[in-house]
């Protein structure tokens, strides 16, 4: 199996069985809290959405880690419930417009690329983008990818995972995650190329 | 981009980009071949690249404190909900488990019906119930006391042998209505017996214990006396 660096953490979280926050978890929790912060924040694309998606993915590692049992990187397993934490908040803020992008089957991998971006009709973003307006576009572009390409790419860009570990994380394969990725980047480059192109070379 | 007249080659090449992981990053080129050949390929690759490196940009956000608080207090909550369950004391089975389950199983049905029969919660008429009789009564009066005249001019063994022929008739008559309004129907075989409490008591303990119930101990009472009919049966 893999060395996997939280192993005596998650040891010593399933031999305690709790303590709250106080107790061994609060290791994890501070290994992790930063990263998870930030899946979630990128993918419901606000602050109070991240903080809800944040603490039910922390809610759900505390009452599972006894059953974790190194069948992938711990890191992974976490990325996975931020990702659906997030995902999921939203499809249940909005559950009319997700109903038909099937988030959980992976089987729904079609190439079609009109599913890739969920609103066409948002207004292009602005040419001249100062460097908060940029942070700014950049986000909502994430936010109208579809949830399966958001996902890839917050994991890809955001969080610097290598096309293994996001695999692992997502539970597909390493074709699937270039090809996804492929596919964000067409969704990206559309939204984002004008502005992106003024901001660098002005 | 990625319009559909696009050649095939142009599509493949941006498809392979994806196979290194380092594309696009700080340093990497799109190589010799189609990638410095194609002049829209390599538009594309610079805006990919630009991409990457507004992604590399964003801010990352701490988390913040308000997630101490919140997991703190779902902790709290959930050691609270151990506790309680923790403590929750082992409830053990009363006793008369013991004799239930032994009559549920040794098979004797008159067992189970006696026992819930007569288990059943015997009602009080309400108030309302007595004004709503005298009510009645006061304003059928003429018609009450000649039935009440006809009730008392007749020793008591005619009129029960009268009420119980009455009855026969009446379930008979029934019977006869069901038999011939069905002629297409499933034929349904009714008959009318009568039986004393003894021979009730020997033919179906199941009804007899129910009738006994139901009765209040009277069919107990005339199957030992051995005297008068226990009721009509249905097979
Ligand atoms: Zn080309």
């Amino acid at each position: 199996m893999y060395p996997d660096p939280d192993h005596s953490f998650v040891l010593a979280c399933q031999e305690a069985g709790s303590g709250g926050l106080d107790g061994p978890f609060r290791g994890l929790y501070d290994r992790y809290k930063d990263r998870v912060y930030n899946v979630c924040f990128r993918i419901t694309g606000n602050a109070s959405d991240a903080l809800d998606a944040s603490q039910e993915t922390f809610g759900i590692l505390y009452r599972k880690i006894g059953e974790f049992r190194f069948h992938s990187r711990f890191s992974s397993w976490v990325y996975r419930i931020a990702v659906n934490a997030s995902i999921d908040l939203k499809r249940r803020q909005s559950s009319r417009r997700f109903a038909s992008l099937e988030w959980a089957s992976e089987s729904g991998d079609s190439p079609g690329r009109s599913q890739d971006v969920l609103d066409e009709n948002i207004e292009m973003p602005m040419a001249s983008a100062s460097r908060h307006e940029l942070e700014r576009e950049v986000q909502l572009a994430i936010t109208r990818l579809s949830p399966k390409l958001r996902a890839i790419t917050v994991l890809r860009y955001v969080e610097n995972l290598s096309y293994e570990e996001i695999a692992e994380a997502l539970d597909i394969s390493i074709g699937t995650v270039k090809s996804r990725l492929a596919r964000a980047h067409d969704a990206l480059d559309r939204e984002l190329g004008p502005v992106l192109h003024k901001h660098y070379l002005g | 981009m990625t319009a559909p007249s696009e050649p095939s080659t142009c599509r493949e090449w941006r498809d392979a980009c994806f196979d290194s992981e380092a594309a696009f990053g700080p340093g990497s080129s799109p190589g010799a071949g189609h990638g410095s050949e194609c002049a829209a390929c390599a538009d594309w690759w610079g805006r990919q690249c630009r991409l990457v490196a507004a992604f590399r940009d964003l801010q990352r956000s701490a988390a913040p404190a308000a997630l101490d608080q919140r997991l703190g207090s779902e902790q709290l909550a959930a050691a609270r909900t151990r506790a309680v369950l923790e403590h929750l004391s082992v409830l053990h089975a009363p006793a008369v488990l013991d004799r239930l389950v032994g009559e549920e199983i040794s098979g004797q049905p008159g067992t189970t019906v006696g026992r819930f029969a007569t288990d059943l919660a015997r009602l009080q008429a309400p108030a309302a119930l007595e004004r709503a009789l005298a009510d009645s009564a006061a304003i059928a009066d003429e018609p009450a006391a000649a039935a009440r005249e006809f009730r008392t001019s007749i020793p008591g063994g005619l009129r029960r042998r009268w009420i119980g022929a009455a009855g026969a008739l009446a379930a008979g008559l029934l019977a006869l209505v069901v038999l011939r309004a069905g002629s297409d129907e499933p034929n349904y075989r009714f008959e009318v017996v009568e039986l004393d409490a003894a021979q009730l008591r020997e033919q179906s303990p199941l009804g007899f214990r129910f009738a006994d119930a139901v009765s209040g101990g009277a069919v107990a009472v005339r199957a030992a006396l051995g005297e008068s009919p226990a009721g009509g049966g249905r097979k």
